[in-house]
């Protein structure tokens, strides 16, 4: 799961805010949403 | 000669008159022998080249045996007047443009970039799940 947000974040499909949703849905922590902010 | 009913080698949608003992295919590839007939050059390599499955019609007119595990190996060789075989006086031979192509067995590359064409395509579908998801 991490990886695929990562892809799509990278590649411009998923917002911030979506990606947030990510960690109230428990697809990752939040730790891993830092990490893939600061991929970018 | 030309009223014996020979047997047919069909790549794609085109078919072809096969010579004697002109498939000598193998589990990793091989050579088809048939008779050029009135198609052009390009237009067989063309149907050659679409890889399609490989099948030869028997003398019933149906077919023997179909093959769809092999590619094209961009090669065609044009024999013109082979002998192909001994007119009813049993002196006059009978020639004809005889056309060869060989097959093989897909490389490991190209089994590769098919998969990653694949994973690439799952990967997008996947992706546009998880969005939708996220979205909810």
């Amino acid at each position: 799961m991490y990886n695929m947000l990562l892809w799509l974040y990278e590649s411009g499909k998923l917002t911030a805010e979506l990606l947030a949703n990510a960690v109230i849905k428990d697809y990752i922590t939040d730790t891993q949403k830092q990490e893939i902010l600061a991929s970018k | 000669m030309s009223n014996i009913r020979i047997e047919r080698i069909k790549f794609g949608a085109q078919e072809f008159d096969l010579i004697a003992a002109g498939v000598n295919l193998g589990e990793s590839g091989g050579t088809i022998a048939f008779l050029k007939g009135s198609a052009s050059f390009e237009s067989i390599e063309a149907a050659l080249k679409e890889n399609g499955s490989i099948v030869q019609i028997g003398l019933s007119g149906e077919p023997d045996w179909t093959r769809s595990d092999l590619v094209y190996a961009g090669k065609l060789a044009k024999q013109s007047d082979q002998v192909i075989g001994t007119a009813e006086d049993g002196i006059t031979s009978i020639t004809a443009d005889v056309m060869t192509a060989t097959f093989r067995t897909p490389d490991l590359t190209e089994t590769v970039k098919a998969q990653a064409a694949e994973i690439e395509s799952l990967k997008e579908t996947v992706g546009v799940l998880l969005l939708q998801s996220l979205e909810a």
